[in-house]
């Protein structure tokens, strides 16, 4: 059984970590993913989740950093990664905990990473499945 | 350079009357629902002050978490306060989907028009001053 699918070119981002990202990065994913016969509204709903949890909780005790966003076929799947050059997730003074968020990415993904990369941030790379026989 | 358009949310509100006869404010919504428009949002409903709301969602494309949680700190408040909030949800929309995944879907009152919303409002419990 094979999978037939066009496959871009990778998209990459970058982004001021600020509420306004927001909607510029769950569109542009969207849009990616529709190209490729993924699930558009899944991977507009997850990278409003991760890109929101990133501006929230990477940076509590400094200025507003950058969110690279990249989006690509890998194993037959769409990988989406949004990383930060925060100081790692922690609570916001204001609440609106990670919780809700997380759980929702974790419905709408085949799988979900979190890591602290060594030279800093944070990374959430998230998988989600083509269809099979998208031809984009 | 000119930056890309944003997406946005818009508001409208207006009076209303539960079957009951009590006071209520339906607040409509037009847009997307996301960290970059929550402030928005909670200062529409904001406006309307201490009255019951109905919450009219069925014109909203897109919401998130942030949404969700601004939409329980809204029902926390005027739950404190005897006052009710209801939520009109699109049958098969994108709204209703990411609630039912969220599980609030019933907890947070959500209805399919403004008639079901402000009946709903009628039935809520009793406040236990006597106040509607």
């Amino acid at each position: 059984m094979t999978t037939s699918y066009r496959k871009p070119a990778p998209l990459q981002i970058r982004l001021d970590a600020v509420p306004g990202s927001v909607p510029r990065a769950r569109t542009a994913l969207a849009g990616y993913a529709r190209e490729v016969g993924a699930p558009a509204d899944d991977v507009e709903l997850a990278v409003a989740e991760a890109t929101s949890n990133a501006i929230l909780h990477a940076f509590t005790s400094r200025e507003p950093g950058n969110l690279d966003l990249r989006a690509e076929i890998a194993g037959g799947e769409l990988q989406v990664t949004v990383a930060d050059d925060g100081d790692g997730m922690r609570p916001h003074p204001q609440g609106g905990g990670l919780g809700l968020g997380l759980a929702l990415i974790g419905q709408m993904t085949t799988s979900l990473t979190i890591k602290r990369p060594a030279g800093g941030g944070t990374e959430v790379r998230m998988m989600f499945p083509i269809a099979e026989g998208s031809s984009g | 350079m000119s930056e890309p358009a944003a997406t946005g949310l818009s508001a409208s509100a207006e009076r209303a009357t539960t079957p009951a006869g009590a006071a209520a404010a339906i607040v409509a919504f037009e847009g997307d629902l996301d960290l970059a428009t929550v402030e928005r949002f909670e200062e529409a409903l904001d406006e309307r002050g201490a009255t019951n709301l109905i919450v009219d969602l069925g014109g909203v494309r897109f919401i998130d978490s942030s949404g969700i949680h601004a939409l329980v700190r809204a029902r926390a408040a005027r739950t404190a306060s005897d006052l009710g909030t209801e939520l009109v949800v699109a049958p098969g929309s994108a709204v209703e989907r990411v609630l039912e995944m969220s599980g609030l879907l019933e907890e947070l009152g959500a209805r399919a028009d403004r008639d079901s919303a402000l009946a709903a409002l009628d039935d809520r419990d009793p406040p236990a001053n006597g106040r509607r």
